[in-house]
């Protein structure tokens, strides 16, 4: 059986999570499979396009002026009530060219030796009981389907992610954990140089925030990802337009951009037999921002670790591979998990409170590093205000129950 | 099995195929397939998940809650 395999790993989606999988696996000379479901990597765009420090990305991929739109040297945060708090950081990150972005990395993951199959989608797992075998693949073109088998299957498929659904370790996402978002490339408006700018309350984004991302003079990201739950029947698109004839009246309208993104909380297990789930597909984006680009890169970096003694070894066992979840869940899923109760409280907060609470947080000190907000802190300093919340909190935490503590 | 007037219905115009419906649906229902939105009716229990996600407005899911 081994013989007729192709493939070391097959990789389910060319987002920076796949890509990024697919180069480092590829670069130790194992055969590797992206697969792409659109015909073209990275387009369309789905995102906002704010990333963190230079820095953090460039140990992934080398940065010139076409990936950077604009350095971002800072924020602001209008409270609810109007209120306006600034704060300047700089180097705090950038606006990266997404569709350019996904395309470098997928570029590299094809230099490394990974095969890359744009058009061709996965419609199953093969599996062997609990084992992954590797994946049912369409070719849309033809509509032809056929097997891929594969030592290891990477499930690398965003937001609307099924294979780690079929692999089991995920479920369907909640109304209420996603943004619904909406963002239009709004050229000819007045941006505060290279801060960025998040809008709170109900008026403009119920249960989430609007955004203004500058992309070089005069022109923005301008968005709103709101809680389906709390909008009151209207859709993200009423939203934005709302925000926009305040934020932005009279600019020029030049793209939407529309999406759901995952603020779930992260899973208790990343990997099957035969199978990891990496980037937004593994709820690995920061449940309280919706960011997810660095950790996407992180993730696919912890799972190719834990990937490539799996293949040295011949074994991808459900064992092998669970290095990568308790590397993970050491790391980036405890502070993203700090973040998913913050996110709990705050974005629950009626106005009055959230306004205050934004105050609140604005005079902590020591609440902003170089990489941004330490999420404990923001938890305690949430908590400390609002004692009744700490029962959610600890019901959420300590109940072990994915959707206690916040019914 | 739902009568199908009461399951999903997608307004070709309005939808730009983000996928939340499609993270949201329980049931796999909805399948973002290239650039395409697929939905399969017949695994629809209409439930107004994916409607009420929407972020444009393009579902409708006259038998959901």
């Amino acid at each position: 059986m081994t013989a007729s395999r192709r493939f070391d790993v097959v990789v389910i989606g060319a987002g920076p999570a796949g890509s990024r999988a697919a180069a480092q696996i590829a670069r130790s000379a194992r055969r590797v499979l992206l697969l792409e479901k659109r015909p073209r990597v990275g387009y369309p765009v789905r995102c906002a396009e704010a990333v963190g420090p230079r820095e953090d990305v460039e140990r992934y991929l080398p940065l010139d002026d076409r990936l950077v739109s604009s350095p971002i040297n800072g924020f602001l945060v209008v409270a609810p009530d109007g209120t306006r708090f600034e704060r300047e950081m700089p180097g705090i990150g950038f606006i990266v060219d997404r569709e350019l972005f996904d395309q470098r990395l997928a570029a590299d993951a094809v230099s490394a030796g990974a095969e890359l199959r744009t058009g061709h989608q996965a419609m199953g797992l093969i599996r062997e009981g609990t084992q992954v075998l590797g994946v049912r693949v369409k070719n849309l073109a033809s509509g032809s389907e056929y097997d891929e088998r594969a030592e290891v299957t990477v499930g690398a498929d965003g937001v609307e992610s099924l294979s780690p659904r079929w692999a089991g370790l995920k479920k369907s996402l909640r109304p209420d954990e996603l943004f619904a978002c909406a963002e239009e490339l709004i050229e000819g408006i007045d941006v505060p140089g290279t801060f960025i700018e998040f809008h709170l309350g109900r008026l403009f984004a119920p249960g989430g925030y609007a955004w203004v991302f500058p992309k070089g003079t005069g022109k923005a990201n301008v968005g709103v990802g709101i809680n389906p739950l709390r909008a009151g029947g209207k859709t993200a698109v009423e939203y934005l337009n709302a925000f926009i004839a305040h934020r932005a009246p009279g600019g020029k309208r030049a793209r939407l951009v529309i999406g759901g993104c995952s603020v779930a909380r992260g899973l208790s297990a990343l990997a099957v037999g035969g199978f990891v789930a990496v980037g937004e597909a593994a709820n690995q984006n920061n449940p309280f921002s919706g960011g997810g680009i660095i950790n996407a890169l992180e993730g696919a970096d912890m799972a190719a670790s834990a990937i490539l003694p799996a293949l040295d070894r011949g074994s991808a066992s459900a064992k092998d591979l669970g290095a990568y979840t308790r590397e993970w869940r050491r790391t980036v899923g405890k502070s993203n998990d700090a973040f998913y109760h913050a996110a709990r409280i705050f974005y629950g907060l009626p106005d009055e409170e959230m306004s205050r609470m934004a105050r609140e947080l604005s005079g902590v000190p020591g609440l902003f590093d170089e990489k941004g907000i330490k999420p404990l802190r923001m938890v305690r300093t949430l908590v400390a205000a609002h004692p009744r919340l700490l029962i959610q909190f600890a019901g959420s935490r300590l109940g072990g129950k994915r959707r206690g503590g916040d019914r | 099995m739902s009568d199908s007037r009461d399951g999903i219905t997608v307004d070709r115009e309005a939808c730009v195929v983000c996928g939340a419906c499609a993270a949201a649906c329980p049931a796999e229902a909805l399948v973002v397939e290239g650039l395409a939105l697929v939905v399969v009716p017949e695994r629809c229990r209409p439930c107004g998940i994916a409607a009420l996600v929407c972020p444009t407005g393009a579902l409708a899911c006259p038998g959901g809650k």
